[in-house]
């Protein structure tokens, strides 16, 4: 069985940085992550907030380090389905190795399946605004760079397996269970948007016009679906755009009162992209709270203000279709200047949508979550990363909302506690083996022994 | 280009050279980029890589033209550049390189242009290589308008 | 490889099964190759990453053919190490090999013109040979690393800090200016959203500290030297004097000398709400638990002594201690903020006297102040309170004046944490004293820490406090009514945003300012490590994303409110994460950084020292004096610890070949150059 320190569970940003941060420490780590490439949420964002720093030239290069660090193991398309620990406290991991029908050893990267592969599905990772191959990689920076077959929409033509030139097609690979085993764990398992047609009234995933705030964030990337910002209904450049604050966030009636914290930031962000690239274009943003609490946040704010990005504080109420020209309008309670009850047309809606726990927030691991859904931190205050279990730590939105620094932060933060968790159990095992009994130890730096 | 009217009538038996210099960071993902999406620009293109293109002295464009390159792309990293100060320093220094070009070497200041790339920014890097590849046919190859200057590094090295 | 051993280039051409070999013809590519000076190898490979591809490499290498490797096959980003490890294992050093991108660069761009992609492979592989001629062997930096980390500040951050250090067997200096531990944190009662009380939880973490042997506890101690760079920071410490009293005063004896003592100085603690003596005891959050003089106050006028018989238990004579002289490999900035302090007359600020501060009003709330029991004000109750949020925060756009310890400079960020506690506040007079009205005059409600919105915005409505919005462009006003002299409250003229606009006029007996965060008053810190801060004024992390806590000085770490404002639970993520980098680099007793930096020829270099101002990076670069064959030579030399290779020495050195950086020595890429442009006859 292949041994680790840690296993890391999520290979967005939070896990790759607290898995370089071990991995540097000299510690071997295995980084695991559900999807066919590593990089998580931030490798679709368009650019970040407050830098404006394209979001791909942040995150390649962490991925990129991740994946040719000496010291980590990175299995993509792999997922945790349960664990024991053993006699000596550490953790018997079974993982699943989803088949990818691709030889990762053969395949070279070159495409060439899904250039010829004769279907088209929406893509993922284009928000279903671009489309893929039956057969594809799942992005241009992905990595691994290794295509992966999807057996539900596949015709089986056999095209791809002719044109690969390294014999990587493998139709009868079957998925593989392994066994690990890993001193510790890390939690990065991140977060899902909440559903864009949460909210019945606002017409997401209804109207073509409404779409989410991840889609918006692929118009607006160079690398985006299409040459810019283009409204779905007609590919057309929408001359004025409504972005809807607190879309799933801080609302009773769907069950989400918590801030998702960054919903703020990011639409301003995506209403000075739009600007910049489209000065005749009015985006309109409703809110309740600008919430631009980060190192130089407010001072984003006041720009994104002064380039003429409007902000109304209001709720919107309804949003209605227009059959004919797919235009949205919105009934608006204005709380702002002059108030009352307005209705506005708009050719593009935005939802602003928050964050919720993940799919699989825990990892399979019984940690204890709160009644938000993100995992618990016992100790929120001074050791915010430890969990309610000796031994697993967790990082980022896994803990509830965050922006991207802060994550980055907290990635780091659970590497120094596990490495001094690590720590602890080596001096403890010295220590029982020079003893020959088993000792109590008051001084070991873990998460319960500290309560 | 209007001041190149004269040379309207495009010169095909003539392919220029374009030097495309790029950093580490940013650019030469940036034209990696656009082959992954198997994009298509003229193929008299040479990148070459560098931490930071703030290294080059102002002689070594000068040079670089007088070897027989005749149009050099800067892809730098703009604002974003890792190396603090280096952008700044660039931009100045790409501006006395043009103005040496046209007072000493009798060049087109255009055949040199600064720019900034980023990882995903194949469609840019598209566009500048094509635009100043269409430029540069409109004009003599650089090293039959080079106009020799004063002693350059390159000179008293070799 | 001695210099005198012929140069040998191995060229290696990558099919990458068709991608690359469908457009360009590799086998006329190859030929053409073979033709070129220098190259003795040519060959081409179906896949030259496979494990047959690289043994070619390999035995090439081990049967002394050849000594340079060129591969010309996909980008670098995908096989640069790939080929960089054949080489190794070939038995040459890693560092001369070559990457030529022709499929990214070449094969997948120009599919349309087979010819011209054959054309380029051939100029492209030409210049990677020219470059290939002129590479050097490198290895990587190695710098030796004191294993010991200095954590400057003893806050919650900093504390955080040395602890996390310390579990990771590092042992840490933990060094405060104040005679206390606790930061700002002791100050705090409960805190949000789990409504601890601080001084708690700042007790056990001070327990974890002070019983750590690896943990020297340095209080009442400033840097006044500091020089050297990552795994070698000196530094040189001072004990600002000590603290005064020695062994104890009982409560009678310290009532008595602060009695006598004639100082009476803003309490920092009580945020200058109740004032103190020079001579004072220690605070619920502090440790250690020992009474002491304020020297920055104290004359020395021997009143205290005095009245307790000339006890030996005073001290005032300060001894100058010798310095400390200490060296360590990490340096942690955990150096925290100031509130802000109004200028006179912003919102009433020392023009009412109800007008007060949050931080001083979560003091009158705590255990011990003076609305422990009774919410009364100057004797009379009060019933009404109004909090106003932003002070000190976000000033922009709008009438603002800088406040008192803003370098004359308008404070534009968000402080973060003020709207939670604030609502903090709200509800706990709520809950504590129902009866009073509690009026949140606020811009926007910033409650986004976990909890923080269900548990006190939410809360706070259902306690029924009132909200009202102003904007930046009509601020508050804090006046005394003129109907009636008699009336000690102020009124607070709002124009309120949530009825469109309506100018509401709020009396309260109270008004709480609920002032932001500063950057703490460090600047003679900042200049003796000559560390970046920003357009702020609070200390700059290298970059936002990249490198969140770290500042451009490698080895130097950035945890808590140092960088920008910050909760607790914020600042203690930083300064776990700042240990993290610590760990890292003290890992091994020596850091390893990458070879590409500036290398100086002292044989060449005639001394201009035009580098040495090019250079952004502090020690980087500098002048030295070389005896060679007994002549003294001045020349440039570079610190390759700090060292970033930029290049921008480079470019402006007067003399070829004097300075460069390795793997890009302006001299090959010149050859390169030259190879560009060399015909392609096919």
């Amino acid at each position: 069985m292949e041994t680790y320190d840690s296993i890391v569970i999520g290979a967005g940003i939070a896990g790759i940085q607290a898995a370089l941060d071990l991995a540097d420490q000299g510690y071997k780590i295995l980084l695991v992550d559900k999807e066919p490439s590593i990089g998580g949420k931030m490798i679709q964002l368009s650019k970040v907030f407050p830098t404006l720093d394209c979001a791909s030239c942040i995150t390649t290069p962490k991925m990129s380090s991740a994946a040719h660090h000496e010291n980590i193991t990175v299995w993509t398309y792999c997922e945790v389905t349960n664990y024991h620990e053993n006699e000596s406290g550490s953790f018997q991991v079974n993982l699943i190795k989803k088949a990818r029908l691709v030889n990762e050893n053969k395949c070279i990267g070159c495409r060439q399946c899904e250039f010829a592969c004769p279907v088209e599905v929406p893509s993922e990772f284009e928000m279903a605004l671009g489309a893929r191959k039956a057969i594809y990689i799942p992005f241009q920076t992905a990595i691994p760079q290794i295509a992966l077959l999807d057996l539900e929409n596949c015709i089986a033509c056999g095209t791809c397996h002719r044109v690969c030139p390294a014999d990587a097609i493998d139709y009868l690979q079957q998925d593989q269970n392994v066994e690990i085993e890993a001193e510790s764990v890390i939690l990065a398992t991140g977060y899902e948007l909440t559903p864009l047609g949460e909210k019945a009234e606002w017409g997401g995933g209804k109207y073509l016009n409404v779409i989410s705030s991840l889609a918006a964030e692929r118009l607006l990337a160079p690398n985006g679906p299409y040459l810019g910002v283009r409204r779905p209904s007609d590919n057309q450049i929408p001359m004025n755009i409504a972005y809807v604050h607190c879309a799933g966030s801080r609302d009773a009636s769907v069950d989400r009162t918590y801030c998702s914290r960054i919903c703020c930031m990011y639409t301003i962000k995506q209403a000075m992209l739009i600007m910049g690239s489209l000065p005749i274009v009015g985006v309109t943003c409703y809110y309740m709270d600008i919430r631009a609490f980060g190192k130089g946040y407010e001072q984003f704010y006041q720009n994104a203000k002064a380039m003429g990005v409007e902000f109304v504080k209001g709720k919107v109420g309804e949003i209605r279709e227009n059959p004919k020209t797919h235009n949205l309008i919105l009934s608006i309670e204005n709380i702002g200047d002059s108030g009352g009850k307005i209705e506005v047309e708009y050719e593009l809606v935005v939802l602003s949508l928050g964050l919720t726990q993940g799919s699989c927030p825990t990892g399979n691991f019984p940690v204890k979550q709160d009644k938000d859904g993100f995992i618990q931190s016992p100790k929120l205050k001074l050791d915010p990363v430890i969990t309610s279990m000796e031994g697993i730590i967790a990082a980022g939105t896994a803990l509830g909302p965050k922006d991207i620094v802060d994550t980055i932060v907290e990635g780091s933060a659970a590497a120094i506690k596990t490495s001094n968790y690590l720590k602890a159990r080596q001096k403890e095992s010295a220590s029982i083996l020079s003893l020959g009994s088993i000792p109590k130890i008051d001084n070991v730096e873990t998460s319960n022994s500290e309560e | 280009m209007s001041s190149t009217a004269v040379n309207t009538v495009v010169r095909t038996e003539y392919t220029p050279k374009i030097l495309v210099i790029t950093t580490i960071a940013c650019s030469y993902p940036g034209v990696d980029n656009a082959g992954q999406q198997h994009l298509n620009y003229p193929p008299n293109s040479y990148v070459i890589r560098v931490p930071s293109p703030v290294i080059f002295p102002e002689d070594f464009y000068l040079d670089s033209f007088r070897y027989g390159i005749d149009g050099i792309l800067v892809m730098s990293c703009g604002e974003e550049c890792p190396y603090s100060g280096a952008f700044h320093r660039l931009s100045r220094r790409i501006n006395k390189v043009m103005k040496r070009m046209k007072d000493e070497c009798g060049l087109e200041p255009q055949r040199l242009k600064l720019t900034a790339i980023c990882t995903v920014c194949a469609k840019h890097v598209v566009k500048e290589i094509s635009t100043m590849d269409t430029f540069l046919r409109t004009l003599e190859p650089a090293k039959e308008v080079f106009r020799s200057p004063p002693l350059t590094s390159a000179e008293t090295e070799n | 490889m001695s210099e005198k051993e012929e140069t040998k280039v191995g060229v290696y051409i990558c099919h990458c099964g068709g991608n690359i070999s469908d457009i360009v013809d590799v086998e006329k590519v190859r030929q053409e190759l073979e033709k070129y000076p220098n190259v003795v190898v040519s060959r081409r490979n179906m896949f030259m990453c496979s494990n047959a591809g690289q043994e070619l490499i390999e035995e090439d290498i081990k049967a002394g053919k050849v000594n340079r490797v060129v591969v010309a096959s996909c980008s670098p980003s995908l096989h640069e190490m790939t080929f960089r490890g054949a080489t190794r294992r070939g038995g040459l050093n890693e560092f001369l090999y070559e990457q030529v991108n022709i499929r990214e660069q070449d094969s997948w761009v120009h599919s349309h013109q087979p010819d011209e992609a054959t054309r380029k492979a051939v100029s492209l592989i030409r210049g990677g040979v020219a470059k290939a001629m002129q590479l050097d062997p490198l290895e990587s930096i190695k710098i030796t690393t004191r294993k010991k980390a200095l954590v400057l500040g003893g806050g919650v951050g900093g504390l955080r800090a040395a602890k996390e250090l310390a579990a990771s067997g590092i042992p840490v200096e933990l060094v405060e200016k104040s005679p206390y531990l606790g930061g700002r944190m002791a100050s705090l009662d409960t805190i949000y959203p789990t409504g601890e009380v601080a001084a708690d939880l700042l007790n056990s973490l001070i327990q974890e500290i002070i019983s750590n042997s690896l943990i020297t506890l340095r209080l009442n101690t400033e840097v006044v030297e500091f020089t050297g760079y990552i795994g070698n920071f000196n530094v040189s410490l001072k004990e600002i004097g000590s603290r005064g009293i020695i062994g104890k005063l009982d409560p009678r004896e310290l009532r008595i000398a602060a009695n006598a003592c004639p100082e009476i100085i803003p309490n920092e603690y009580d945020f200058r709400g109740i004032p103190r003596k020079a001579i004072g005891s220690a605070k619920p959050g502090n440790y250690p638990q020992i009474d002491s003089i304020d020297w920055n106050y104290c004359t020395r006028c021997g009143k205290c002594k005095e009245a307790l018989e000339n006890t030996e238990r005073i001290q005032l004579e300060i001894s100058e201690s010798d310095l400390i002289h200490l060296t360590a490999g990490v340096v942690i900035l955990a150096t925290g903020f100031d509130h802000y302090i109004p200028y006179n007359g912003e919102f009433g600020w020392e023009v009412h006297p109800n007008v007060i501060t949050l931080p001083q009003f979560v003091r009158m709330m705590s255990p011990g102040g003076i609305f422990e029991k009774k919410f009364e004000w100057h004797g009379r109750e009060i019933h009404s309170v109004a909090i106003i949020h932003c002070v000190g925060s976000r000033q922009a756009d709008g009438n603002f004046k800088p406040g008192q310890n803003c370098d004359g400079m308008l404070n534009e960020y968000c402080s973060r944490v003020c709207c939670s506690a604030s609502l903090q506040a709200a509800n706990e007079i709520k809950e504590r004293f129902p009866e009073t009205n509690v009026y949140n005059i606020y811009r926007d409600i910033r409650t986004y820490a976990r909890f923080t919105e269900e548990d006190y915005y939410e809360k706070a409505s259902k306690n029924g406090v009132i909200f009202l919005k102003y904007n930046s462009t009509s601020l508050p006003e804090v006046v005394k009514p003129s109907n009636s002299l008699r009336d000690r409250r102020v009124h607070i003229k709002v124009k309120d945003q949530l009825t469109f606009c309506q100018e509401l006029e709020v009396p309260a007996d109270l008004v709480i300012l609920a002032v932001g965060m500063v950057p703490s008053n460090q600047k003679t810190l900042i200049n003796q490590m000559k560390v970046p801060i920003g357009s702020d004024r609070f200390l700059l992390e290298v970059h936002p994303k990249l490198r969140p806590i770290e500042m451009a000085s490698p080895g130097i770490m950035l945890a808590g409110t140092s960088q920008a404002p910050m909760d607790i639970t914020e600042t203690s993520a930083a300064a776990s994460a700042a240990a993290s980098k610590g760990a890292i680099i003290l890992a091994k007793n020596f850091t390893e950084l990458e070879p590409f930096v500036a290398l100086v020829d002292p044989e060449i270099c005639n001394g201009t020292g035009l580098c040495v101002n090019e250079c952004e990076y502090m020690g980087a670069i500098q002048m030295v004096d070389t005896i060679i064959n007994g002549v003294t030579i001045k020349h440039a030399q570079v610190n390759a610890a700090l060292c970033k290779g930029c290049g921008a020495c480079v470019a402006v050195c007067p003399t070829p070949g004097a300075i460069d950086v390795r793997g890009y020595k302006l001299g090959a890429i010149k050859e390169m150059i030259k190879a560009f442009v060399e015909d392609v006859k096919l």
